[in-house]
C-alpha cells in the first residue's frame, strides 16, 4: 500500500474540516488552518521527508470534528457536523427510494416490497402522486434520524466522510470524454453506423433490432449526451472543478437517469424479426433475452446517475 | 521502566491541567508583537507552556472574533501567512486576566500556606 500523497492529505484534512463548520466560517478557518500546516510543515524543516512533517501538523491540530468542536463550543460543534451528516443521508435516501418507487411506478408494479415504504408510486392523479412523493420524504427524514441516532453523533459525520464529493477533472480527461460522447452521438445519430452495428442478418434479410420505441427516444438520448458534453466544454474552459460544472453534471446525471428509467418500461425498445435467418420461436426468445439486458443496464445505469447526482448537489451546497 | 516514569508522567499531566487555566493570559501576554500561530506555539513551549496548534487555534480565534486580537494576512512572503497582535480591547482583557490571575495565585498561596505540612 503506497503512502498518501501530501498535498491530498493536507486537502482531505480542510475538506473535512470545511465539511463539519458552519458555513459563515467555514472558508475563512480552513485558510487559517492551511497556513499554520504550512507553518509547521516549513518549521520542521527539509531534513525531515515532507510526508512525516505533514503527518506530525495535522496531529498538532487534532481530528478535524474535534477542532471544529473546540473552535464552536463542544456541544455546539458536535451538533453542527451531526446536522450535516443528517442533511447529507436524506438526499441519498430520498433519490434511491424515489428512484424505487417511480420504478416500480412504471412497471406496474401492484405490490409493495416492504409495504409503506418500498413501494409504486401512487399515479391516480398528480396530488396523490405528490403525497406518495411527500411520503416518501418524510419517511426517509425519519429513516436519517434513527441512522445518526444509532451511529452516534461523532460516527456519523465520520462514516459519511468517506463519500467522496469532490468531482476532480481535468483538461485532458474532459477531452476524452468529449471524444467519447461524439462516437455516441456518431452510433445514435448516424443511420448507416446505427444500422451497421444494430441488426441481424445479411443482405436482403438484414434487419434492425431497434424497436418504435428506441428510436423514438434517441432524440432525449442526445440531449443528455449534450448536457454532458456542455459539462465537459466548460471543465476544459474553467480547467477544474465549480460549481457551474458541477450544476451541469448533475442536471445531465438527472436526465439520463430518468432516461434511464422511462428506457426500462418501453415495450418496444428491441424486436428481433424472424426474417433473419431465425424462426418465429427463436425471434421471441432473443427479443426477451435482450429486453431483459436492457432492463438490467438501465436499472444500475439508473441507480448510479441517481447517486451521481445526490453527489454532486452536496457538493454544490458545501461549495456554495 | 514504567514505574520509574510514572511519577514524572504525573507531573507533566498535572503542570499540563494547570496551565490549561492561563494559558490565554500567556497568550494574550505574547502577543504584545505581531506573531503568526506557529510562532506562538513555538514561543509558548520556550516559556513553559507547551502547546499544539489544536489547542491554541481556538483560543486565538475566539480572542480574533470578540474584537481582542487584529489579524492581518501578510501577502508579501511566497505563502500567506497571518499574524495576530493585541488590540486596545485585547490589552483591557489581558489587564483584567492578570488581576484575576493574581487574586487566585495569592489565594492558592494562602490556602497552601496555611495547610500542615
Amino acid at each position: 500500500m503506497s503512502a498518501p500523497d501530501p498535498a491530498a492529505r493536507i486537502a482531505a484534512y480542510l475538506e473535512r474540516l470545511r465539511d463539519v463548520l458552519p458555513h459563515d466560517r467555514a472558508s475563512s478557518v480552513t485558510s487559517d488552518v492551511a497556513a499554520l500546516i504550512e507553518d509547521r510543515i516549513d518549521a520542521a524543516g527539509p531534513a525531515v521527508p515532507r510526508a512525516e512533517a505533514v503527518e506530525r501538523a495535522l496531529a498538532a491540530l487534532g481530528a478535524p470534528e474535534a477542532l471544529a468542536a473546540a473552535l464552536a463550543g463542544d456541544a455546539a460543534g458536535g451538533d453542527a457536523a451531526a446536522r450535516r451528516a443528517f442533511w447529507r443521508l436524506v438526499p441519498i435516501l430520498f433519490g434511491g427510494h424515489l428512484l424505487v418507487s417511480v420504478v416500480l411506478a412504471v412497471a406496474g408494479a401492484g405490490t409493495s416490497l416492504l409495504p409503506g415504504l418500498v413501494g409504486a408510486l401512487p399515479t391516480s392523479s398528480p396530488l396523490a402522486t405528490a403525497f406518495g412523493v411527500l411520503g416518501i420524504f418524510l419517511a426517509d427524514v425519519g429513516f436519517a434520524t434513527v441512522l445518526v441516532a444509532l451511529l452516534g453523533r461523532e460516527r456519523a459525520p465520520a462514516l459519511l466522510h468517506r463519500l467522496r464529493l469532490e468531482m476532480p477533472g481535468t483538461r485532458r480527461d474532459a477531452a476524452l470524454s468529449l471524444v467519447f460522447l461524439a462516437l455516441l452521438a456518431a452510433i445514435l445519430d448516424v443511420p448507416a453506423v446505427r444500422d451497421r452495428l444494430f441488426a441481424l442478418g445479411a443482405g436482403e434479410g438484414r434487419a434492425s433490432l431497434l424497436g418504435d420505441d428506441a428510436l423514438a427516444l434517441i432524440p432525449f438520448a442526445n440531449g443528455v449526451l449534450a448536457l454532458f458534453a456542455l459539462r465537459h466544454v466548460a471543465l476544459l474552459v474553467s480547467g477544474g472543478e465549480r460549481v457551474g460544472t458541477l450544476a451541469l453534471d448533475a442536471l445531465a446525471s438527472l436526465c439520463a437517469a430518468v432516461l434511464a428509467v422511462v428506457a426500462m418500461t418501453r415495450d418496444a425498445l428491441i424486436r428481433v424479426p424472424d426474417t433473419a435467418g431465425l424462426t418465429a420461436a427463436q425471434a421471441r426468445t432473443l427479443t426477451d433475452l435482450l429486453v431483459r439486458t436492457v432492463f438490467v443496464v438501465a436499472l444500475v445505469s439508473g441507480v448510479l446517475l441517481v447517486a451521481r447526482f445526490v453527489r454532486r448537489v452536496l457538493r454544490i451546497r458545501q461549495l456554495v | 521502566m514504567a514505574e520509574a516514569r510514572a511519577p514524572e508522567e504525573r507531573d507533566a499531566r498535572n503542570d499540563a491541567e494547570l496551565r490549561r487555566g492561563v494559558l490565554q493570559l500567556v497568550a494574550l501576554a505574547l502577543l504584545e508583537e505581531p506573531r503568526y500561530g506557529y510562532e506562538l506555539v513555538r514561543m509558548l513551549g520556550e516559556a513553559g507552556f507547551p502547546t499544539e496548534e489544536g489547542t491554541l487555534y481556538p483560543i486565538l480565534r475566539r480572542f480574533e472574533e470578540a474584537g481582542a486580537l487584529e489579524a492581518t494576512w501578510d501577502t508579501s512572503r511566497a505563502r500567506p501567512r497571518k499574524y495576530y497582535r493585541l488590540s486596545e480591547g485585547g490589552r483591557r482583557l489581558r489587564a483584567e486576566l492578570t488581576e484575576a490571575w493574581c487574586r487566585v495565585r495569592d489565594a492558592t498561596d494562602a490556602a497552601i500556606r496555611r495547610t500542615p505540612s
